[in-house]
């Protein structure tokens, strides 16, 4: 899968499905997830897992910190799928 | 590559020992009742055994042992070899080897070892008892393995204190000539030692004052250095990165194709890396026992934990090919393929109390 399959926004949605989030507070690209409510490392682990089902990649708990938005982490599935 | 096989061997018996506190997740109090289910969906995990402060890994394993001798209708003295699994001994030193030799009443001519490995610990066992049996000759020899990590976990830890569980087990592995060959894979990453640590009380880090000193690391995690860390992204990071690979590198080595294995007995981590490693491998999720909803993670004695509660029948009446996957601490994991003519797998021992020391 190149970087042309994946859609910024179909990745945002994704990650909303993950973590069972309901639409209406606007997750987006931009959001800091780490700052959504009930946010822990269960969420977190959710959240990878989801990326290895989806896109065939997990990413580092390193990478995984670093990150800060929504569009972080899809950079670093980009990068990963990449290689 | 650790990637071998053994011949003239024959994995005949296994039996499992459990403490019989039952703890619930949802009585916990560390987790609200959304965060309760949502682990409950994700991680798979419910309900735990939990070992009283007189209940160590030699208690819950010697029990094992005893039952399986009795039931295999083994005198003590035919045992040749015991190798022991556990990270959680009960004492810095002497290993739980020797207090199991003498619990079980093995002869003073017992090869005895002890290996420090996790949940990749129940393959590492076997492969080592094979082993040294096929290099010394040794008919008869013992896996004991079992962990008391609940005593490891701080409890406020929100990511590991829902997990981990204690039990032990025993197995019996025979010397039968003309049976199925065995085979193993093994392998570890050093790079992943901090993955799953515990950072205090070792000769690194002594036990001292600091030892105790909580840390908050985030909402719901706290720990002191004497705690079991873990990360778990990088466990399933690690997992899909070396586990699918390293199975099948075995079906490869054996000859044998993905679908042949009438099942795959994963270490029961959490449900989140257990369907991670169904789904790459691509086989129907029924081959996959699990019990991690009753059990949680019980270290290196989750396989034979799994294969007492969920297999016993089918082992018992005719062939039954079986893929066993560790993986943990280290970062180490490990496969085997074993075939069983008709394995004695004995119903789960409830313990309260220990029997004897």
């Amino acid at each position: 899968m190149s970087r042309e399959t994946i859609d910024v926004q179909t990745f945002a949605r994704n990650f909303e499905r993950y973590l069972e989030y309901p639409a209406p507070t606007g997750l987006d690209v931009k959001t800091r997830f780490q700052d959504l409510p009930g946010w822990t490392s269960l969420q977190a682990l959710i959240v990878v897992a989801g990326f290895e089902c989806d896109y065939g990649v997990t990413v580092s708990e390193d990478e995984f910190r670093e990150a800060d938005t929504v569009h972080d982490l899809y950079s670093v599935v980009v990068r990963r799928m990449a290689e | 590559m650790a990637v071998f096989s053994i011949s003239d061997l024959r994995f005949s018996a296994v039996c499992t020992a459990l403490p019989i506190q039952v703890v619930r997740n949802q009585d916990l109090g560390l987790l609200s009742q959304t965060q309760t289910e949502a682990f409950a969906r994700s991680v798979g995990i419910q309900t735990r055994r939990v070992a009283p402060a007189s209940i160590c890994a030699s208690d819950l394993c010697v029990a094992a042992g005893r039952c399986l001798l009795d039931r295999a209708g083994l005198r003590p003295a035919e045992i040749g070899l015991l190798v022991f699994v556990t990270q959680t001994p009960d004492y810095p030193l002497p290993g739980n080897s020797m207090l199991a030799q003498r619990r079980l009443g093995l002869p003073a001519s017992t090869y005895l070892v002890d290996l420090n490995q996790g949940c990749a610990g129940y393959v590492y066992g076997l492969a080592s008892l094979a082993g040294l049996m096929s290099a010394t000759g040794i008919e008869k020899g013992l896996v004991l393995a079992g962990d008391t990590l609940t005593r490891t976990v701080s409890s406020r830890d929100g990511s590991t204190l829902p997990i981990f569980s204690d039990a032990g087990s025993a197995t019996l592995i025979e010397r039968d000539l003309g049976a199925d060959l065995m085979y193993f894979n093994l392998g570890s990453q050093g790079q992943g030692a901090d993955i799953i640590r515990i950072r205090g009380g070792g000769a690194r880090e002594p036990f001292g004052p600091g030892s105790l000193v909580m840390g908050e690391e985030s909402d719901n995690v706290a720990r002191a250095p004497i705690h079991l860390a873990m990360r778990g992204i990088d466990v399933l990071h690690y997992c899909a990165k070396y586990v699918v690979p390293n199975i099948k590198e075995l079906l490869d080595f054996a000859n044998i194709d993905r679908g042949t294995p009438d099942y795959y007995v994963f270490h029961q981590a959490n449900r989140i890396v257990n369907d991670c490693l169904v789904r790459q491998l691509g086989i129907p999720a029924d081959k996959a026992p699990e019990t991690l909803s009753e059990y949680g993670n019980t270290s290196c004695a989750s396989i034979p934990a799994t294969m007492c509660c969920r297999l016993s029948e089918r082992l018992a009446c005719g062939p039954t090919k079986l893929l066993l996957s560790g993986f943990g601490s280290g970062f180490s994991w490990g496969s085997a393929l074993i075939s069983g003519k008709s394995v004695q797998c004995f119903e789960p021992l409830g313990i309260n109390e220990a029997d004897g020391r």
